[in-house]
């Protein structure tokens, strides 16, 4: 097993060249077979204690890379390494162990927590599943401590998820992936389905626990201000692949792709005076289906900068400003997004 | 037009339950004039999709009890008997939803169903009727809207299927357009195209739009004016740029530090409302809001604030203390 070159000192994960590639019959009549890459060629890392932003809009794959990073669904080509070892190598027993240490928060807690189990029962599955305690007092002591830990009641415990609220089943979903002391978080959508007082409530809850535990997080989401908010790097997706990823200050200060700078621009500000002083950079059509992605580079179609060169050959995701900024673009210049 | 277009006093919804009467909407009172851009923003169960249904004459009655005045270019649309109602609904107050293809038939292509609603209310050719499907698409931005028309509502994404709503809204050129979240369901780009599609609309045609979100930024884009709703009840509107920049009722403060932006530092501490919203079913006596309210006295905990101008401020706001209380700190009232 060979060690990947290092540009950082050891990364908690490291994703290299992540494809999926779903074979699927398309349309009843003639069974005609297409292939959706889902995620073509993803490659990121997550640092010990810090947050990655993955970001892109419906069908870029993000959520497939989410599954990946898991082996919820297998990879059809590429390399995760966890602290240094190949999660596409692992064992049953070792993958098992893995997913202990690197869990997954959905969108959705209506969907994720059974509904005939208490609270208790559902903080202290994990700890058994993962024998992580001694007895039956020592999950009691730990169910509280969880409890205490996301800002819930201890009488809660004896809950089931109907008679809690939206944030409150949010709560026990991310106490549930904590009891195993976890040191990385991915989540998906985490505050999608919350009203907006009640997202700002968990938003705060994971900046204290990142800050308690020293936990990473991936968080995935469609949402550009959501992630200016947690993320301490940002990768841009579109159809797949990563069009730009960089620290968030340069990310959103400085966007070299035009892709992100299209997107920026479309995310509106809650301040009627700026909205007024904005001006928006237009994308043309529709966004492609991932059945269909274009040839060379596959924003070309939709680019408002797109030359003769954008639709004959790739551009090669590499640094455009310094080494931790890296666009796929043959125009990437920097752009002030109004 | 004298007055404005739209005028609602005092519309209350009420449904009966086993454990009582549920108040949805709480006699709430607010008017739109022609061409004007409405927004309504509130949490889930502040009563704000409700209050659309109850004036389109869309929900139920019974089981749900309808009270107040809807008037509606001088016609009292509660008292209007239902056939009278039909030729209203569509026709002058046309009304889009949060997801677009759920609204539209499986069986027919999507032109067909705009010819439709067309054929509903005008007395034209089927033929004629096709056509201005058609063109409506070509209106609301569909790319080849001679292929589009065609097409079966699952081969459309969630942008075209709502532009396709909105095609179908605007068929018989309403003068009033109700969009219960119309973008919730989009991705941001697509979003924007739809909103800009939405201000084009009242800037071009003169149709008055409401648009009821919970999306604080999407209304500093879109509204001339804010209703701020909470539990069936609006506790503050006016002009936009006086909602964002002094905002008097402690719920949309509240609001305003509670939202993530774009321009904003890393991890800025957010300072949420604590608490959830209130339910229907179980509002507090006195303000609603005051569980959750940090300036809450005890005047609060005992009498309903109106909606009302207060001495010290200069526009409506159903706090006792509007006016009074310490301005949060830091730029249009978000945290330092």
């Amino acid at each position: 097993m060979s060690q990947p070159a290092n540009d950082r000192p050891s990364p908690l994960l490291r994703v290299e060249g992540l494809r999926k590639v779903y074979t699927v019959m398309r349309g009843v009549p003639g069974f005609r077979r297409g292939q959706v890459k889902a995620v073509d060629g993803v490659s990121f890392t997550i640092e010990p204690g810090q947050t990655l932003g993955l970001v892109g809009e419906s069908g870029c794959g993000k959520s497939t890379v989410a599954r990946c990073l898991l082996r919820l669904t297998e990879p059809t080509a590429g390399r995760v390494w966890y602290a240094g070892r190949d999660v596409t190598a692992f064992t049953r027993e070792e993958l098992r162990r893995y997913r202990g240490q690197v869990q997954i928060v959905f969108q959705d807690p209506y969907g994720t927590l059974n509904p005939r189990l208490s609270v208790e029962y559902l903080l202290t599955e994990p700890l058994r599943v993962h024998r992580a305690v001694k007895d039956r007092r020592d999950a009691r002591r730990r169910v509280g401590a969880l409890l205490e830990l996301v800002g819930l009641q201890p009488e809660q415990a004896s809950r089931y998820p109907h008679e809690l609220s939206g944030g409150q089943r949010q709560r026990v979903a991310i106490a549930r992936v904590l009891a195993v002391e976890p040191r990385m978080l991915i989540l998906d959508e985490p505050v999608a389905a919350l009203d907006v007082s009640i997202a700002a409530q968990i938003l705060n809850l994971l900046a204290d626990l990142q800050d308690t535990l020293g936990v990473a997080y991936l968080v995935i989401s469609h949402d550009l201000s959501l992630v200016r908010h947690v993320a301490h790097r940002v990768a841009v997706m579109y159809l797949g692949a990563i069009m730009e990823v960089a620290d968030a200050e340069r990310v959103f200060a400085a966007p070299r792709h035009p892709y992100t700078q299209a997107l920026l621009s479309a995310v509106p500000l809650p301040d009627p005076a700026a909205e007024r002083r904005r001006s928006r950079i237009r994308m043309a059509g529709e966004p492609p289906s991932a059945f269909e992605v274009p040839p060379a580079c596959r924003f070309h179609t939709r680019c408002f900068k797109a030359q003769d060169v954008c639709s004959r050959e790739e551009p090669p995701l590499e640094p455009v400003a310094g080494p931790g900024h890296r666009a796929s673009c043959w125009f990437a210049e920097p752009m002030k997004v109004p | 037009m004298t007055g404005p277009l739209l005028e609602v006093r005092d519309l209350t919804v009420a449904f009966p339950t086993p454990a009582g009467l549920i108040r949805a909407v709480n006699s709430m009172s607010f008017s739109a004039s022609a061409g004007e851009r409405v927004g309504i923003v509130g949490e889930s169960g502040a009563g704000k999709s409700v209050a659309a249904l109850a004036i389109m004459r869309l929900l139920p009655t019974p089981p749900a009890r309808v009270s107040g005045r809807v008037t509606f270019d001088g016609t009292d649309l509660l008292g209007l008997p239902a056939g009278r109602m039909r030729r209203v609904r569509g026709a002058r107050i046309a009304m889009i939803f949060q997801d677009p293809v759920t609204c539209l038939s499986p069986r027919l292509p999507v032109g067909e169903q705009i010819a439709e609603a067309i054929r509903a209310h005008r007395d034209v050719t089927r033929r004629a009727a096709r056509d201005r499907a058609t063109q409506l698409l070509g209106d609301v931005g569909v790319p080849a809207p001679g292929r589009w028309a065609a097409e079966y509502p699952h081969r459309l994404s969630g942008g075209m299927a709502q532009r396709v709503m909105i095609a179908m809204a605007l068929s018989c050129e309403p003068d009033l357009l109700i969009a219960d979240e119309p973008t919730t369901a989009l991705d941001v780009t697509i979003e924007a195209q739809i909103i800009d599609l939405l201000i084009a609309l009242t800037e071009e045609r003169g149709t008055a739009v409401m648009l009821i979100t919970h999306d604080l930024a999407l209304l500093a884009r879109f509204a001339e004016r804010i209703l701020v709703t909470y539990a069936g009840g609006i506790v503050e509107q006016g002009p936009v740029t006086t909602i964002y920049d002094h905002p008097t009722h402690p719920y949309t403060w509240g609001l305003l530090q509670s939202v993530t932006r774009v321009d904003e530092q890393r991890r800025r501490r957010l300072s949420p409302i604590q608490g959830v919203p209130v339910s229907a079913r179980a509002i507090p006596p006195g303000c609603p809001f005051h569980p959750r309210c940090p300036h809450a006295r005890d005047l609060c905990r005992q009498q309903v604030p109106h909606l009302t101008v207060h001495a010290a401020d200069d526009h409506p706001s159903a706090c006792h203390f509007a006016g009074e209380l310490p301005r949060p700190v830091g730029r249009r009232g978000d945290g330092p």
